[in-house]
């Protein structure tokens, strides 16, 4: 399980998170919604580890990253809103940044996201549904429990919203948990819960 | 992970750099054209032709002593490699200088030599036109040095005369006196040799032309060559190297890697640049450049200089365009002020500062030192702290980034 407890950041004096708290069950995929600029992909990046927090803590199944940045790779992967992709890199290099090119891991990854058609195929080549299953197949890589996904259906056509919704939901039903922030009203509705971000705050809506 | 990384840079930068090769390619062609035509330029200016100077004489038996003298003169090593002495009329002389015929003209009057010889000293008359150019200067200052000379040893002979006449009593007869130090004045004052040195002093330091030139081209082909980099910092890296921070290397260890792998580029540029130009066989104001794997430390050096230069200038902006655009006028003004085009010894004086501080200068110094077979030196060392100031720079400019 996944713990949050009162993450604060600023950036100088303006107060982006205030003391920002939940928690997160396997099988749960929480819903983070908010204004454009109110500091969910703030919140995100911490709970994947790549920025640091100010004050609060986190923790997976009881071990605090916190104090250990380390937990973080072990336990997340991190779609930024950003494909974290190499344009003028193949598919497979660009995997290869964030997985050996051999062993079972790769080879479920590969056949998981469908991506041998593709594999040689350079990444400025790809649609935008392919290079966020390609983005998505990274941040997998390890098989982390916990997906941190910063608006995974963003500027996708509707099938490919569909189909990364899809396996969102595969990705539940396996146990692991999602934290996304998305404008998605579908993506909203199939959240098991959902915050509202506002003035730092976190508050339930349900 | 790290092994990883490191190929996936290599492969990037080689992507670039094929991305950017035409360009690279006309980017050496031109520089290795602007080298070859200034090379040839400057041998123009320094080698210039003779000039000519007339002399007018007075009649009668003065004027064959005098024409005697100035064949004298004229056959001194250090007037006779810039100039050739005629002999026309006055009026001819002053025609000649207007028309540009002539260089100078210098003009003895009537009864110069029984002037002399009295004690009266008449001056003989020199004409310059209005401009001169480099030959006319050198000659006026030869000959005011000559006439200097002259002056010096004449008022040492009549300071002895003086001496000999008021302080001391002379035991010898003073026409005899004044005729041997005059003999002597002569004998000293005409071997000029021994006031001109024979150490050489060009613009060029130890080098010759072909070789200071290629050095400085090389070093700012290099440098140009560096737009092939900068599709490197994009929005995408950013956010790539963010996500990696904590599997992989974070902004610290990303920046080395990268300066790093564009170092090794750079060297190996410049390592195939250089044999490139020994293979053509191109002579260069009389010498041909031959490439010298003795060069390696030094073009280390220099590229891992400019490496670091390049990854603080694309760290602080990640658009591509304005990137390329940046290093291209940096390299043309860096050009400019670290004597590539000229010598610095040729630039305005102000220039001279701007010139000691460009990196351009500590580049080209380095890769000089590497023609000359020399591993170590100043410029070596403000070569390698200025790559360290730019990785430093680029990896602070780097983290803020990652963490904003």
């Amino acid at each position: 399980m996944l713990e949050v407890g009162h993450i604060t950041r600023s950036y100088g004096r303006k107060a982006v998170l205030r003391g920002v708290s939940f928690n997160a069950r396997p099988g749960e995929m929480v819903a983070i919604i908010g204004r454009n600029g109110c500091g969910k992909s703030t919140l995100l990046r911490i709970l994947a580890g790549v920025d640091p927090m100010q004050k609060g803590r986190v923790t997976f199944w009881g071990r605090e990253a916190s104090s250990d940045r380390r937990l973080f790779s072990k336990y997340t992967g991190f779609l930024p809103q950003d494909d974290p992709l190499l344009d003028e890199l193949t598919v497979k290099d660009n995997l290869s940044l964030w997985m050996k090119d051999k062993g079972e891991d790769y080879r479920e990854i590969i056949r998981e996201f469908d991506l041998e058609p593709i594999l040689g195929q350079k990444v400025s080549t790809l649609s935008g549904g392919m290079k966020r299953r390609t983005a998505i197949a990274c941040a997998c890589a390890g098989r982390p429990p916990v997906l941190i996904m910063d608006e995974p259906t963003s500027s996708l056509d509707i099938y490919y919203k569909k189909e990364i919704r899809d396996w969102m939901q595969s990705f539940i039903r396996g146990n692991g948990i999602i934290i996304a922030s998305t404008h998605d009203e579908a993506e909203i509705a199939e959240s098991s819960r959902v915050y509202l971000m506002e003035d730092g705050i976190l508050r339930p809506v349900r | 992970m790290l092994a990883r990384y490191i190929r996936i840079e290599y492969k990037r930068v080689l992507i670039q750099l094929c991305r950017m090769s035409l360009a690279l390619i006309m980017s050496l062609a031109v520089t290795f054209g602007m080298s070859y035509a200034i090379t040839g330029i400057m041998e123009h200016l320094t080698e210039q032709g003779r000039i000519e100077v007339a002399m007018v004489l007075p009649g009668g038996d003065e004027g064959k002593s005098l024409k005697a003298f100035s064949r004298l003169i004229a056959s001194q090593k250090s007037v006779s490699e810039i100039c050739d002495i005629v002999y026309m009329e006055e009026d001819r002389a002053v025609a000649a200088i207007e028309s540009g015929d002539i260089a100078a003209a210098i003009i003895f009057g009537q009864g110069f030599i029984h002037d002399v010889m009295t004690g009266i000293n008449t001056p003989a008359r020199v004409i310059l036109p209005s401009h001169t150019d480099l030959l006319t200067d050198t000659f006026r200052e030869e000959l005011t040095n000559g006439v200097s000379l002259i002056r010096t040893g004449e008022a040492a002979i009549y300071s002895v005369t003086e001496a000999g006449l008021y302080s001391y009593p002379l035991i010898v007869d003073r026409a005899d006196m004044e005729e041997t130090l005059t003999d002597l004045l002569m004998s000293l004052a005409l071997k000029r040799v021994n006031y001109l040195g024979t150490e050489g002093v060009s613009v060029y330091g130890g080098l010759s032309p072909s070789g200071y030139f290629v050095a400085g081209f090389m070093a700012f082909f290099l440098f140009l060559s560096g737009i092939s980099f900068a599709g490197l910092y994009s929005a995408q890296d950013l956010a790539l190297r963010r996500s990696l921070s904590l599997r992989g290397p974070g902004a610290v260890a990303g920046s080395i890697i990268r300066t790093m792998v564009m170092a090794s580029v750079l060297v190996l540029e410049g390592l195939v640049t250089g044999l490139l130009i020994s293979r053509t066989h191109i002579v260069y104001s009389g010498s041909e450049f031959t490439m010298s794997f003795g060069m390696l430390p030094a073009l280390i050096a220099a590229s891992f200089s400019m490496a670091g230069v390049f990854h603080f200038i694309y760290s602080l902006s990640l658009n591509e365009r304005n990137n390329i655009m940046v290093t291209v006028l940096a390299d043309i003004l860096m050009m400019l002020l670290s004597g590539l085009i000229f010598p610095v010894a040729f630039l305005p004086a102000h220039f001279e500062l701007l010139s000691r501080i460009s990196f351009m200068t500590a580049w080209r110094s380095c890769l000089i030192l590497g023609l000359m077979g020399e591993a170590g030196g100043t410029a070596v060392v403000v070569s390698l702290m200025i790559g360290a100031a730019g990785l430093i720079g680029g990896a602070l400019m780097q983290m803020r980034r990652m963490n904003s």
